[in-house]
């Protein structure tokens, strides 16, 4: 295991227990499949969008997000609300709420995106940077 | 007695084993901050009644708050003020940095009173459906007969309609991100609350959904405009004037970042001190409209309130306060006067000048962001006063109900509190008060912290021909910590440096590296618990500027007597402190004596006469420092020493003095002892 894969392993650890969303930022698009690679190695499990991490997290887990084009409304509402006790989604199709009480001390989120990704996220009013915990940057 | 050349060898083996026994810290108000029942909880004396229908997925689980930090300067007043707005049914709108805590702090209170949260975030794709609702495919249609659509509430909507037992808060995100068009909406739904009506539901066929704000409560956060937070426009004064707007900090205020730290590292002891006058004391029942009318001196409050609006008015158009918060926003000619009058009926408690200031304090004071704003309207909130005439009694309805907090006591005044513009025409410069700290320790006492002055004006006239001054004490400083003998020395000694008025203490040393003062190690009352743990109360205190006249040259028991006839000379002494301390109760402690002096130290320190009328050492160091500072005298205590009912580790009663450029002294003596140079101040 090279330094970096070790450091990431370390960062990983540090994400179980933590009350706010941690962040993962890729230099570049191309560092997201190995990164991807890296998560899935440390026991992390890949959640499509708010319905599955709703679906899977109420029991606890690791679980990361690859944030695609731009960060769609229901996953920023969720690293926002996730440090407040409660978390509330608002499913549109059913006009219906969701709502999960997170168990800290027995999860772990990540958001992997990439730094221009991030960059576009916080000049539209998303202030994700502010909302995320621990963050890694490749 | 300890002389002054044998203080450098005073502490014994025992003493340095008694001066690790636990230490007693003081607090500024005897009362819970957050005081539950089983029906309902206090914040900070405002009382929310709990749900009785807490079973529901939308109440936040309380477990999940086991953590949360109810820190003094922050949290707490948050609270209180949200509980504030809650009972009387005000929408409110929170304005802070994203790091304070604001949602966690809503939730938190829901979790602990069964409130159903309803929670919509307005920053993104959010649309007007979203919040009130739209037609959907029918997912239980079964036959034909059955429609294809139906109406699925929207989040604001499912937070408006009302179930039986519950109480529900919608919490509305980033509210300054929203589109033109929800903001227009959601100004409807306000409207409809503040009028106890419908809501119409144009996106159902105009369904009218009955509203209640004693049911329904709303409250929107955002964060400041500007200032780093792209996206957020300042709203539109016309907008905002629906709801009370609350300004928080963007940042963290200092003594709240030092305070979680320390909590977080298990460095605070759970111990929260909030002063008192943080306090508020909700009603059980509010009063009706008519029995306003029956407050004595409301008429002439009003006449002061309508010059105060104005006056706060011009001074927001003058951008003399509020000139630097992006959000713009006014002192509404109708709004603020319908909250206040709400707020009266809520929160009377007796005292008209009180529960008024508080209110202009909660409804025009919160919007501003800096203390230095708060304290220049808080100059104009102190204007708005009923000034009883003499003899009178300014006291509440005949048949007011009781707020459902009990103060602890305080003393109250026949006619009630005199402004600080009055106390300081009447006592000139032996008025020392907020500025005079300031001078004295560095640092301003925030506006709200300040205690009213609990003195009539004619009990300060006479004050003034008895020789007193008028001081004001503060229990904590800037960062929450508490003003004990050490830590005042800390303080003092920087101003007292940057003026070269010599040291505080003569046992001061400064740190050559850190120019931090520190005290001695030899000094024998560098562990002693008056000097490291006793700590002031926020109070003003009227206190004499001479010794009562001949306490010298007398020992303990004697100049207890003295200062006895002195205090009923003046009609200062209680009918308690009276019947405890009679000639042959201090002739039996002078038997005592004979035999054993320390018993007889003990029960001199413990007679109320003592304990309430002569001053404490840190209030001695205190006093004196303030007096410097105010007058640039050092006065009696220069050559002289003021004997305290505190005990040291040794049992010995301490006396503080000699207070020259060199520095205060302090040592301590059997009750026994006597000298031309030891005396007792009054204080009442």
């Amino acid at each position: 295991m090279n330094d970096e894969n070790q450091e990431f392993s370390q960062f990983l650890e540090k994400t179980f227990g933590q009350k706010e969303v941690a962040l993962i930022i890729a230099k570049t698009a191309g560092e997201i499949g190995k990164i991807t690679h890296n998560l899935i190695a440390g026991g992390f499990i890949e959640a499509s969008g708010i319905s599955e991490l709703f679906e899977t997290l109420p029991s606890g887990g690791k679980f990361f997000y690859v944030v695609g084009g731009h960060l769609n409304k229901d996953m920023y509402d969720f690293a926002v609300q996730y440090p407040t006790g409660q978390v509330e989604i608002f499913y549109k199709d059913t006009n219906s709420s969701k709502i999960i009480n997170p168990i800290y001390d027995r999860s772990a989120i990540a958001y992997l995106l990439t730094k221009e990704q991030l960059a576009s996220i916080q000049s539209e009013g998303k202030t994700l940077l502010d909302k995320v915990g621990l963050t890694f940057q490749s | 007695m300890r002389r002054p050349e044998t203080q450098f060898n005073a502490l014994t083996p025992d003493n340095a084993g008694q001066a690790n026994q636990a230490k007693t810290s003081e607090v500024q108000s005897e009362r819970l901050p957050i005081a539950e029942s089983e029906m309902a909880i206090s914040y900070l004396g405002v009382e929310l009644p709990k749900s009785r229908g807490r079973s529901s997925e939308f109440v936040p689980k309380r477990e999940q708050y086991a953590d949360f930090d109810n820190d003094p300067d922050l949290a707490l007043p948050l609270q209180r003020d949200i509980a504030v707005s809650f009972l009387n049914g005000d929408p409110m709108l929170v304005e802070g940095g994203t790091s304070l805590g604001k949602t966690t702090t809503v939730r938190k209170m829901c979790a602990e009173l069964g409130y159903e949260v309803h929670y919509i975030n307005l920053n993104g794709a959010t649309d007007v459906e979203d919040l009130m609702g739209r037609y959907i495919p029918n997912p239980h249609k079964k036959s034909s007969s059955d429609p294809e659509y139906i109406f699925a509430d929207g989040k604001v909507t499912s937070g408006l309609r009302q179930e039986e037992k519950k109480i529900k808060v919608i919490i509305v995100d980033e509210y300054n991100s929203a589109a033109p068009n929800i903001a227009i909406r959601m100004h409807e739904v306000l409207d409809a609350l503040e009028r106890g009506g419908d809501v119409v539901l144009s996106e159902d066929a105009s369904e009218a959904v009955r509203v209640n704000k004693q049911i329904t409560k709303i409250i929107a956060l955002q964060n400041p405009p500007g200032k780093g937070y792209l996206g957020r426009e300042p709203l539109d004064p016309a907008q905002l004037r629906r709801w009370v707007y609350k300004k928080l900090p963007s940042n963290l205020p200092e003594g709240t970042f030092s305070h979680s730290i320390d909590s977080l590292f298990g460095f605070e002891n759970g111990e929260v001190k909030v002063p008192e006058n943080a306090y508020l004391a909700s009603r059980g029942e509010a009063l009706s409209p008519e029995q306003l009318q029956e407050i004595p001196g409301l008429n002439e409050v009003l006449a002061k309130f309508k010059e105060f609006h104005k006056a706060a008015k011009e001074l927001l158009k003058n951008r003399k306060i509020a000139a630097d918060q992006p959000q713009v926003f006014s002192f509404d000619d109708r709004m603020e006067p319908r909250r206040v009058r709400d707020f009266v009926l809520r929160f009377y408690t007796g005292d008209i000048n009180e529960t008024f200031q508080q209110a202009l304090r909660y409804y025009y004071a919160n919007k501003l962001e800096s203390d230095a704003d708060r304290k220049k309207l808080e100059e104009i909130i102190r204007l708005v006063e009923y000034k009883a005439p003499a003899g009178s009694k300014r006291k509440g309805l005949p048949n007011a109900v009781k707020p459902n907090a009990s103060k602890p006591e305080r003393k109250e005044s026949a006619t009630g509190e005199t402004s600080f513009e009055r106390a300081r025409e009447i006592l000139h410069q032996d008025f020392l008060g907020p500025e005079t700290f300031h001078k004295a320790f560095g640092f301003e006492v925030p506006a709200e912290k300040l205690a009213p002055i609990p003195y009539t004006q004619e009990e300060l006239d006479k004050a003034k021909e008895l020789g007193e001054m008028l001081v004001l004490r503060v229990s904590i400083d800037g960062d929450g910590n508490q003003m004990t003998m050490q830590h005042i020395t800390e303080l003092a000694q920087q101003q007292y440096d940057l003026d070269a008025e010599g040291k505080v203490l003569y046992s001061t040393e400064v740190d050559a590296d850190t120019k931090v003062a520190g005290i001695k190690d030899d000094a024998w009352f560098k562990d002693e618990e008056f000097f490291t743990s006793q700590g002031l109360k926020t109070e003003w205190k009227l206190v004499g500027k001479e010794f009562v006249a001949g306490s010298t040259s007398n020992n303990y028991i004697d100049q207890t007597k003295i200062l006895r006839d002195y205090l009923k000379g003046v009609g200062a002494l209680s009918a308690d402190e009276e019947a405890e301390c009679t000639d042959a109760a201090l002739e039996e402690i002078r038997q005592v004596m004979s035999d054993d002096w320390q018993k007889a130290a003990e029960m001199l320190s413990e007679l109320l006469v003592n304990q309430n009328h002569r001053r404490k050492p840190v209030e001695v160091l205190y006093d004196q420092i303030m007096r410097f500072k105010g007058t640039n005298e050092r006065g009696v205590l220069e050559r002289n020493y003021d004997w305290t009912p505190v005990r040291s580790s040794h049992g010995v009663l301490v006396y503080v003095g000699r207070a020259d450029f060199k520095g205060t002294h302090v040592y301590d003596g059997r009750p026994g002892d006597s000298g031309g140079f030891l005396g007792v101040v009054s204080v009442r």
